[in-house]
């Protein structure tokens, strides 16, 4: 009875193919044709290639499957499919190899994903599916997914294995010669999400010869618990003559795939340039090596699109602030979808020292689910900071989790046989690194209590698989102004943690201050002790400068810093004060207001300096209105003018327009309760196709600023939807963009079925290719050449209502 | 790698505008922030370059761009190059875009000089290559100038596997992503052509392009 794929994989030496596409080239394949159409076309050829890696004695090979989907072969991907391993099937036999294991090989799909491409995560998803499927059916033994270069189409195919068969699933990724993929995750990064997402094993081909490949052997061996497979190029390839050649030959490239199944790697083989003779003479050396299986790594990592950060030694910091509990703006943002705002919070803490970001959006009156979708897409489409999702929803982290470009965190489970239930076999299914909270029914008032939560969390993880480096337990922060013991409880958790269960730990900092004056004195010192208590993680708010003073200098005293780099990198040279200045201020490197006026401050385009001062502004005015209507505008008014006189560039407008903006959150937020003016409410969006939104951003800020209610539609906007919201939000004007004059076409579209379905509705156009003489033809009532004139033309649509 | 401020500025709009103090440190602080997210990346294949009636052929596929056949006149061989700066500049403008406006519009003037830059450099290299065989290189023409259809992408990327290559991609309004990327031909010609327009001479939307260089001021 032949062996499981399973039961060999990790315990003994594995044997993968070589290149496929430079074997069928040398036997004709041309330049531009897909290899795939040769398993119907020349079928004999397709099984020589596969019996040369047989008779090389390869105990795995590729079924001819590799851009086997739907967007190559609309018509016919199962038929290829189909073909393709039957045919791997009969040369096994003929071979006489039928302890050899087919693989159906699923290679990338050449589109870029959204958000930075335009094929979905689902779309992606189902085509690997389609493509598993057909192979499973066909009778294919593993899904090897090959020559991943971004994380997320990775995440896409395995996924669509995991849900589409039975298979065991290995995935090799390409990476370039610094270590990264090119949508840019690290080596670290990408073993974090697939370990997470339970491949049975990882590794790397393509791109590299075996001689550059070393060093990310070296990063991936280090990382992953898993078995590592090692493809390589023939060397990097060079042409002559016209002609691609991979210049290391057979034996060279055995002696280094000797050397490097000495680096903590199980399976070997080759990719493009190899030949059934370079890895039949890898066979030949690599077996008389030792085989050494992978080594279990514990470190509890979470990663993103580009990196991984580790919950271990050193306290990470998790930033506390996209979180609407006790924010009336934060709230609002959630009531109005207003995403910017929330994605504002999130960036901001990156740019203040946050390792991660805690990301809750949970409101009673909001679509939770959908929410949290919408908010980690745009996250993670801007911010390189991995995020710990936190919901008591397992709906809504259900929906996060699939769609995280990562290994997430996940906040968080506790003692409850119903939240264990719930929320494990996601972490499960998806990967993650799960906070426990230490309570149940009822929070245990002593350090044994919560221990015992503790563990009876960590055992009940075990029991759907999942390890303990992917726990993480929140010993409790209650406050201790009703309780002066909680404190010392607390504290005793996080020690124990560490000495008697080595698990990690993390806090909800702030939570301990709660009902006292000036919390942030009691956030600080707390933290300091917990630190030295062994804390693996702090939830807190990065942008308070006192409590990242007390995170520096703790890590500093605790030798966590070494040469205490971090700590005078933050604060040499800064002067010692008693108050210290705003996070934001120290951030933005500028210093407060200084006896310049909100006027003033906008004229030169001074963001922090203007919310400064328009704080300044309200304790004297008459009304917050007063102070928009006495200072902004007249300070807009004068930038735009000085824009249309040509004495003033687009860099001085925006940076005023900036200013504004800043000025505006802190008067808002002064005046939350009293119902705001509004001009008028526009639409504004960049029409299907286009992509390039910029120039409506622009035109978005400055109208917002001028008393405009902005509906961003967001680019590749179809027209159905333009009109449709114009129909329901009764709408007079929208403004379109669009960059190329292939996407001019759609406006056209756009301005036409809003003339039939909506025909009060004003229309103004701009982009690049825009003239006034374009505008006329294609029916828009204005051509708005710049920002000020989408402005401008916007006043005298509103002014005639 | 050094990006003209002169063409940062003239994406801008600012051709004619005073040093401005202000401006100017924005515009240094976003090349700074630039340079740290741009990956640049880029390949180049040589083909040889057929004809039929008057139309450049590669691969015996025939394009229909009278634009690009005068630009190819006289030429045998044809390189088709691409750069791209890489997803972390989509990436940056976009953070940029919630942030802050005024750095979002700079750093994509920003990108666009530095990947014109970038093709300049490869440019550079690719006509050092041509000149040690006997060739001369013609202006580089892309896919977008003059009658040149964007639908000739589907070709440059069917030539070349540039997803795998550089990471670069089209989606379905043939529009590539990473945004702050370039494909190009450009011609060999045994024979030097002293007559070539290059530039916004030989740009179709010249006469009303306000960034235009200012050649006649």
């Amino acid at each position: 009875m032949k062996k499981e794929f399973l039961e060999r994989l990790g315990k003994e030496w594995l044997f993968f193919d070589g290149g496929t596409g430079s074997i069928l080239q040398k036997m004709g394949l041309r330049g531009g044709e897909l290899p795939e159409t040769w398993n119907l076309k020349y079928p004999d050829r397709i099984k020589e290639l596969y019996k040369g890696y047989l008779n090389a004695g390869v105990d795995v090979f590729n079924a001819n499957t590799f851009g086997a989907n739907r967007l190559h072969y609309p018509d016919n991907v199962k038929e290829i499919i189909t073909a393709a391993v039957e045919l791997a099937k009969e040369a096994r036999t003929e071979a006489g190899r039928e302890d050899a294991y087919i693989t159906i090989d699923i290679g990338p799909t050449g589109k870029l994903l959204e958000p930075l491409g335009d094929l979905s995560f689902e779309e992606a998803v189902d085509i690997f599916s389609e493509a598993v499927r057909a192979g499973a059916e066909a009778g294919a033994d593993l899904v090897l997914i090959e020559t991943m270069n971004d994380s997320y189409e990775a995440k896409a195919a395995v996924l669509a294995a995991k849900e589409s068969c039975d298979l065991p699933v290995c995935i090799t990724v390409t990476f370039d010669a610094n270590g990264k993929l090119l949508t840019g995750a690290s080596v670290e990064a990408v073993v974090a999400m697939l370990e997470g997402l339970r491949v049975d094993a990882l590794g790397v081909n393509c791109s590299l010869g075996p001689r550059e490949m070393v060093p990310i052997i070296q990063r991936l061996a280090a990382a992953s618990s898993i078995p590592v497979i090692v493809n390589p190029n023939a060397g990097l390839p060079v042409t002559r003559h016209g002609m691609t050649f991979y210049p290391v030959q057979p034996e060279e490239f055995s002696e280094l795939m000797a050397e490097i199944a000495q680096i903590g790697v199980q399976c070997v083989g080759g990719c493009c340039g190899t030949t059934s003779e370079h890895i039949r003479m890898t066979i030949e050396a690599v077996s008389k090596k030792k085989f050494r299986p992978a080594t279990q790594k514990n470190r509890t990592v979470v990663s993103s699109y580009n990196r991984a950060v580790e919950i271990g030694d050193t306290c990470a910091v998790i930033g506390e602030r996209i979180n609407p509990t006790g924010k009336k703006a934060f709230k609002q943002a959630l009531r109005d979808n207003n995403i910017d705002y929330i994605i504002a919070e999130g960036l901001k803490q990156e740019d203040a020292g946050a390792h991660i970001l805690d990301v809750n959006v949970g409101l009673p009156e909001i679509d939770e689910p959908a929410m949290m979708e919408t908010v980690v897409k745009k996250l993670q489409a801007v911010c390189g900071l991995p995020l710990q999702l936190d919901s008591s929803d397992p709906a809504a982290l259900e929906r996060a989790m699939r769609i995280y470009n990562g290994k997430p965190m996940i906040n968080s489970v506790n003692g409850k046989e119903e939240t264990l239930n719930s929320i494990m076999p996601l972490v499960a299914k998806y990967g993650g690194v799960l906070v426990g909270l230490c309570l149940d029914k009822e929070i245990p008032s002593t350090a044994d209590g919560r221990i015992a939560i503790a563990k009876r969390i960590l055992e009940a993880a075990a029991s759907y698989g999942i390890p303990q480096k992917d726990i993480v337990i929140d010993g409790l922060c209650m406050t201790v102004s009703s309780d002066p013991k909680s404190a010392l409880c607390t504290l005793e958790t996080v020690r124990r943690c560490r000495d008697e269960l080595h698990v990690r730990s993390i806090l909800g900092v702030s939570n301990i201050s709660f009902g006292l004056p000036q919390r942030g004195i009691v956030n600080a010192h707390f933290l300091s002790m917990a630190m030295q208590n062994g804390l693996s993680a702090a939830i807190i708010n990065p942008n308070n400068a006192q409590i990242m003073a007390a995170y520096r200098a703790s890590n500093a005293l605790l030798a966590k810093d070494p040469n205490c780099a971090d700590y005078i990198a933050a604060y040499a040279g800064t002067a010692e004060v008693n108050t210290p200045v705003s996070a934001k201020q120290a951030e933005a490197g500028q210093v407060p207001a200084a006896g310049q006026s909100l006027h003033q401050c906008i004229v030169r385009g001074l963001a922090s300096p203007a919310a400064e001062a328009a704080r300044e502004a309200l304790k004297t005015a008459i009304s917050p209105l007063s102070v928009i209507d006495g200072e902004i505008i007249p300070a807009l008014d004068e930038v735009g003018r000085g824009f249309e006189a040509g004495t003033t560039f687009l860099p001085q407008l925006l940076m005023s327009a900036d200013a504004a903006k800043a000025a505006f959150a802190v008067i808002k937020e002064s005046m939350s309760a009293v119902p705001q003016t509004v001009k008028g409410r526009i639409i504004l969006a960049t029409v299907k196709g286009d992509i390039h939104d910029i120039g409506k951003n622009i035109v978005k800020v400055m109208m917002e600023n001028y008393g405009y209610e902005v509906i961003d539609l967001g680019k590749d906007v179809d027209p159905e939807v333009i009109v449709d919201t114009a129909i329901k939000e009764d709408i007079k004007l929208v403004g379109l963009s669009a960059l190329m004059t292939t996407t001019v076409v759609s406006m056209a579209e756009t301005i036409k079925l809003l003339r039939e379905k909506k025909p009060d509705t004003k229309v103004v156009v701009g982009g690049a290719v825009m003239t006034q003489e374009y505008a006329d033809q294609i029916g828009a009532d204005a051509y708005g050449k710049d920002a000020m004139a989408s402005v401008r033309y916007a006043d005298s649509v509103f002014e005639q209502n | 790698m050094n990006i003209s401020r002169k063409e940062i500025r003239r994406y801008l709009g600012m051709m004619k505008a005073d040093s401005d103090e202000t401006a100017d440190a924005l515009i240094e602080e976003c090349v700074a922030l630039l340079e740290d997210a741009a990956k640049p990346r880029h390949i180049y294949e040589k083909f040889p370059l057929g004809w039929e009636n008057g139309f450049p052929v590669i691969e015996g596929n025939v394009i229909q761009s009278r634009n690009l056949a005068k630009n190819l006149d006289g030429c045998t061989r044809i390189v088709i190059m691409a750069v791209t700066l890489g997803a972390d500049v989509d990436r940056l403008i976009q953070k940029y875009s919630i942030l802050s406006m005024s750095k979002a519009a700079v750093l994509q003037a920003c990108a666009a000089a530095m990947v014109e830059e970038v093709c300049d450099e490869v440019n550079e290299e690719i006509r050092q290559k041509a000149e040690k065989k006997g060739y001369f290189c013609h202006p580089r023409f892309s896919p977008g100038y003059g009658d040149l259809l964007l639908e000739n992408q589907k070709l440059i990327f069917s030539l070349i596997n540039l997803p795998k290559a550089i990471g670069l991609t089209l989606n379905s309004s043939l529009l590539m992503t990473p945004f702050k990327s370039v494909t190009a031909f450009i011609g060999l010609s045994a024979e030097k052509k002293e007559t070539q327009e290059t530039g916004c001479a030989a740009c179709a939307m010249s006469p009303t392009c306000e960034y235009r260089e200012q050649e006649d001021i």
